[in-house]
């Protein structure tokens, strides 16, 4: 300030007082740049403009920043400028160091502005510090040999230095934070990873599991079904009434285990995703009416009524998986006859009004809601949730007095999933129970079958089980066997012609028409492929019984064997109630000719 | 109308008066065009205080490696603005002289002034707060009012003293019981007068009534707590034999952990006696 032009008193006074306006215009300037625009501002951009704003404080002849040596806690010079200074400034250093000033400076953490022969001016140390750490010294020459520590544009630089190391501080930290938590993001990910391979790992086994289950039940089926086969036998001879209630005993066991065994490989098939579905054009209105009939047949004594509902707009045709579906509805339907005393199982189809939240699984499908509503027990609330897992009942006393194994509804759900769709239940306990099943299915309106609207609403189906008796041949070498086949489809309401291998069977077609054979595969004399090569044969073209093959090989390869063979489905032993029941709703109904 | 405290100052503001060579040193610190020779200069003109600085300066108060043996030398490393504080604090020592012995000793009294001093500046130093030495002269000067009453006032200060010892209260309770004000009211007033800077005053003030509030809550509470220290380590008395209760809140201003006491208060013993041997010379070695 030792340039004032004017004479003027007046500005005189005032130039301290601008110095100082000045000073201040840099410390903001000097504040702003600190904080800058970014937060993650490098170490090395927050000197240059601590460099910048010290240099403004006074003609420096030479300024320098001195760091510690983070292993030998030395100090080092960072930066000199002008670098032909630093010999210079080094020897000020050295001297400093020699007579204590340096340490003392450090340790007082104050400036120093030292004075002697060697330097004509001033030479002004200044720790560069946050309270906690020295980062390093700042050192300046001037020729200006009153500069003292009191002096306002040291204080300035007082000002600068701590603010400017705690920013570098701040930096590092921020750094380190920053990698810390990228290191963390990378563990994590590394965690989810690893989690990720055992969470496979986990489904694998359980996999494995279910596969496993599925072949071990195949095998207990076929020594089961011998008992139940022989047990059948056994009570047909002649017995004594406490023989024979022992033998009865026997065979309700063995059916018991027979059902439980079955649920039990179709669960594990489902979770195993050895389940494939099937898309097939089918009549979903027999289909339905075919289901409440056989449940109709199983109500024995009870005073309730199975009936079907159909609303308009339920497609008659619709491409799905018919053998699902009708397993679903004969499951619910079953279950809730089981849970209804007296009153009605109501199965009610139709188009829900308001789209589902579930998204179609392919273009071209509808939505249909087939609703099973009983008039039975009810469920309580808290156990809605629950009642689709496996092997769970409402209480386990439940199981004792209603029987099953608790795996239906688990079945029934993961089919309905399978398929796209959901199952949902609502129940009023003691009042009743509404499952509603959504399926997305493919209606075939090229059929032109779809119910006519311009009858009522809704059409009520009753009186089913009024269709014409199936004329079944059985094709059976195992007597057992037979006498189990011919049992179960007694049961159902049917009755069958049993021939003992495909010589028998094709005689006996010689003389009459029937709708379905049921054919074992493995035959003395001529086995099954070669009975169904043979009947094909027969009648060409013209209209043939169904043609479905028995076997105790459960596996999917056995099945392609007996459709390549032209046969039109199969039934794996000991047969189930459910499939036999699907296989009988496929047969063509024909008035008799 | 002032209140009495700072009526009893003016009373007696000419015979507590600092001397020429302080205001002269000051003058020249001012002056941003004075050099460190000039200040030396300033300070040398007074040889009884020149020793004493030096010896200071050259004791473990300031703990410097190497010998300090010019003026110059010790204005470059201590500052020209600290000696001047310091110059101010042995002033105002050789200022009390009429203190009946029977009420305290001035021995006592400096013992205990400059152990506060010593432990307030260490508080600050353990800070890293620029300055120390301001510390140091707010810890010397806190019970300054309290020499002016006993100097002034003698036969109302023998009262409250009796009354402190009999009701076993504290003596500034005692002093406002019997005069209505205490000594930190007279040391604020003498404090002002003298033109002492803001934040001494401060110290001076409330040291006894700490809020972390105040203006420069810093120094309240590094005066009151370095007085709870001195006190503790029974670094001679200022009339009061009373521990007086740590506040928390001072403490907590001071932001230093549990710690830091011991190793403060070893450094504090160490320092005592030889800064007692300097700015009190002639002093029995304790």
């Amino acid at each position: 300030m030792n340039t004032i032009i004017s004479d003027d008193p007046n500005q005189k006074a005032e130039t301290p007082q601008r110095q100082f306006v000045e000073f201040l215009d840099t410390l903001i300037s000097f504040g702003f740049g600190l904080g800058g625009d970014n937060q993650t501002a490098e170490s090395e951009h927050l000197h240059q403009i601590i460099l910048e704003h010290v240099r403004q404080l006074m003609p420096f002849d030479a300024l320098a920043f001195y760091a510690v040596d983070p292993e030998s806690f030395d100090f080092i010079p960072t930066h000199c400028e002008p670098d032909e200074k630093l010999s210079l400034v080094q020897e000020a250093v050295d001297k400093a160091i020699a007579e204590n000033t340096f340490a003392w400076t450090l340790q007082q953490n104050r400036p120093v502005v030292v004075h002697n022969d060697q330097f004509p001016g001033s030479v002004i140390f200044h720790p560069f510090s946050t309270r906690t750490r020295t980062l390093g010294m700042f050192v300046g020459l001037t020729d200006d040999p009153k500069i003292r520590e009191t002096n306002i544009g040291v204080r300035m630089l007082s000002v600068m230095l701590s603010q400017g190391a705690y920013a570098i501080e701040n930096a590092t930290l921020t750094r380190s934070v920053t990698l810390q938590n990228a290191r963390l993001e990378l563990e994590v990910r590394e965690r989810t990873q690893d989690l990720q391979v055992a969470l496979h790992a986990a489904e694998e086994s359980v996999r494995a599991k279910s596969s496993f289950l599925a072949n071990m039940s195949h095998e207990v089926r076929t020594p089961m079904n011998g008992i139940v086969g022989m047990c059948e036998l056994l009570g047909t001879s002649e017995l004594d009434e406490d023989q024979k209630e022992c033998v009865k005993t026997i065979r309700d066991c063995g059916d018991q285990l027979v059902r439980l065994i079955s649920d039990i490989l179709d669960y594990s098939k489902v979770e195993s995703g050895k389940l494939s579905l099937e898309s097939r054009t089918f009549d979903l209105v027999a289909c339905m009416a075919d289901v409440c009939r056989l449940e109709r047949a199983a109500v024995h004594s009870k005073p309730v009524s199975v009936e079907l509902v159909i609303h308009s707009g339920v497609p008659k045709f619709c491409t799905s998986d018919e053998l699902r579906l009708r397993q679903i509805l004969l499951n619910l339907i079953g279950n809730a006859i089981k849970f209804t005393k007296e009153g009605s199982v109501t199965l009610d189809a139709s188009v829900p009004t308001t789209p589902p939240t579930l998204p179609l699984p392919q273009p071209g499908m509808m939505w249909i809601e087939l609703d099973v509503i009983d008039t039975g027990i009810g469920i309580p609330e808290d156990k809605i949730n629950k009642l689709f897992r496996p092997f769970t009942q409402v209480d386990s006393s439940t199981t004792r007095h209603f029987g099953g194994t608790g795996l239906g509804l688990a079945i029934c759900k993961s089919l309905a999933e399978l398929m796209g769709g959901s199952i949902r239940l609502e129940s009023s306990y003691g009042k009743g129970t509404t499952f509603h099943v959504l399926l997305p299915i493919i209606p075939m309106q090229a059929e032109a079958s779809v119910i006519d609207e311009s009858e009522t609403k809704t059409q009520v189906i009753k009186n089913l089980g009024e269709t014409h008796p199936l004329r079944i041949l059985v094709v059976e070498d195992n007597p057992v066997n037979q006498r189990v086949i011919a049992r179960m489809l007694k049961q159902q309401g049917y009755s069958a012609d049993i021939t003992n291998n495909g010589v028998e069977a094709l005689e006996k077609v010689h003389g009459q028409f029937y709708d379905l054979v049921l054919c074992d595969l493995q035959m003395p004399e001529m086995d099954g492929f070669e009975t169904t090569a043979k009947l094909l044969e027969k009648y060409g073209s013209s209209p043939r019984p169904l043609i479905v093959a028995l076997t105790a090989n459960a596996m999917a390869e056995d099945r392609e064997a007996c459709l390549k063979a032209g046969m039109d489905d199969y039934l794996s032993k000991p047969v189930k109630g459910t499939d036999l029941q699907a296989v009988l709703s496929k047969c063509p109904r024909k008035p008799v000719p | 109308m002032s209140d009495p405290a700072t009526e009893l100052v003016r009373s007696v503001k000419t015979i507590y008066s600092l001397p020429a060579t302080f205001y002269r040193i000051t003058e020249v610190v001012d002056d941003p065009n004075s050099s460190v020779d000039d200040i030396a200069e300033v300070i040398s003109s007074d040889q009884s205080l020149s020793i004493r600085l030096l010896k200071l300066a050259n004791s473990s108060f300031y703990g410097f490696p190497s010998k300090i043996d010019t003026i110059s030398h010790a204005v470059t490393l201590i500052g020209g603005a600290q000696l001047r504080d310091l110059a101010q604090a042995t002033s105002v020592i050789s200022m009390f002289k009429g203190v009946p012995p029977d009420i305290v000793s001035m021995e006592s009294f400096w013992k205990h002034s400059i152990g506060v001093g010593i432990t307030s500046r260490l508080l600050a130093a353990r800070r890293r707060e620029p300055n120390t030495e301001r510390f140091f002269v707010s810890g010397l000067l806190h019970d300054i009012g309290r020499l002016v009453i006993f100097e002034k006032l003698t036969d109302k200060a023998r009262i409250f003293v009796e009354l402190a010892k009999s009701k076993k209260i504290a003596l500034v309770a005692a002093e406002r019981e019997v005069l209505g004000f205490d000594h930190t009211d007279v040391g604020g007033a003498l404090a002002e007068t003298w033109n002492l800077p803001a934040r001494l005053q401060e110290g001076i003030r409330v040291h006894h009534k700490f809020s972390s509030v105040a203006r420069f809550a810093l120094e309240a509470a590094v005066i009151h707590t370095g007085d709870v220290i001195a006190h503790c380590l029974a670094l001679g008395t200022s009339g009061e034999n009373l521990v007086p209760p740590l506040n928390p809140q001072a403490w907590a201003q001071i932001g230093l952990a549990d710690d830091d006491l011991p190793i403060l208060c070893d450094e504090a013993t160490r320092q005592i006696e030889e800064v007692i041997q300097v700015m009190l010379p002639g002093a029995s070695k304790a």
